[in-house]
């Protein structure tokens, strides 16, 4: 335990870093032959084991979560919603907020005939730019694939033009189909 | 990781924020465990970035329970290693960290941080021994 001075490469000229290495990681001595009649590194691999224990045993101690710590987790998570910056700021910042941005969306794509439904959800990716998550109820005829790429090029067109928010992804899901009677 | 219970807890929140929040964005590439890793990894780099380590004494939790002066002993020792560690640079004591105290595969800490296994193998290899030869410090 009296240990004193950094450790240092022994004086037979034997590398210290494969000496840790055997230590840390259990690697196979390079000279296995020297290195057992050698005194130099016979006292460098006890040095190094015994700094290590070290190493171990702060590896060891437990670690507790913080007290409170979920609750806060949960507190920033379900609180105020995210937010998206506008770029080009010259006098002051202007922020929209991603309820706003998904109320945008679903307005853009409700207006379209075939949408009879849509809700959004808005996700800030930074840098002035949203990802948002579109559910639809549609009406029964046109093509499932056309119609979400026209959402997707009105909601993009539309909300950027609005908020000046860049939209980099628009996942939409459909999720039930209105059928004429119902 | 930071060295400093409050940087850690204020790290750690973070995190999992920016976790829930990029929940989406896990795509099943990694473990979720390696992905986890990976946001508060990069969340403690970060910060250490923007802030340099201050002179504050690292905090380590001592086992209570143990014998008062082998305690002593043992947590002035721990205290001198995290000092250590702390002399390290940051990419250096991530590497290090998730290996030693975390218990990682190479090809884990790879993936958190970024880089090749042989990357993470040099640089581990080289926290070590910069570490072990500032020991005549510790004390």
């Amino acid at each position: 335990m009296a240990l004193t001075g950094g450790l240092t490469r022994p004086p037979c000229g034997a590398e210290l870093a494969p000496l840790i290495a055997q230590v840390a990681e259990g690697a196979t001595a390079d000279d296995p032959a020297h290195q057992a009649e050698c005194p130099y590194c016979q006292a460098a691999l006890s040095h190094i084991r015994e700094l290590w224990s070290d190493v171990r045993a702060l590896a060891d101690l437990p670690v507790r979560a913080p007290r409170g710590l979920p609750g806060r987790v949960l507190a920033r998570v379900s609180g105020p919603a995210g937010a998206v910056t506008l770029p080009d700021a010259t006098r002051g910042h202007t922020r929209v907020s991603e309820g706003v941005l998904a109320g945008v969306a679903r307005e853009a794509a409700q207006a379209m005939p075939a949408v009879a439904f849509a809700s959004v959800l808005a996700h800030a990716a930074g840098a002035g730019s949203v990802v948002l998550r579109v559910r639809l109820v549609t009406a029964y005829g046109p093509s499932l694939s056309v119609l979400a790429a026209a959402v997707r090029e009105q909601i993009v067109t539309h909300v950027g033009r609005m908020t000046g928010v860049r939209v980099t992804e628009v996942h939409v899901s459909v999720e039930d189909l209105a059928t004429p009677d119902a | 990781m930071l060295g400093s219970r409050v940087e850690a807890e204020d790290a750690a929140q973070e995190a999992l924020v920016q976790a829930w929040r990029g929940l989406s964005t896990f795509r099943g590439e990694s473990a979720f465990s390696t992905w986890l890793y990976r946001i508060v990894t990069n969340r403690c780099l970060n910060f250490r970035a923007a802030r340099p380590p201050t002179e504050v004494p690292p905090d380590v939790l001592i086992d209570r329970d143990s014998d008062p002066p082998e305690a002593l002993e043992r947590s002035e020792r721990l205290h001198a290693l995290a000092r250590g560690l702390l002399q390290l640079s940051a990419e250096q004591r991530a590497a290090l960290v998730l290996r030693e105290l975390e218990g990682m595969s190479y090809e884990e800490i790879g993936q958190v941080l970024g880089v090749t296994v042989p990357a993470v193998k040099g640089r581990i290899h080289r926290a070590r021994l910069a570490l072990l030869q500032a020991s005549g410090t510790w004390r």
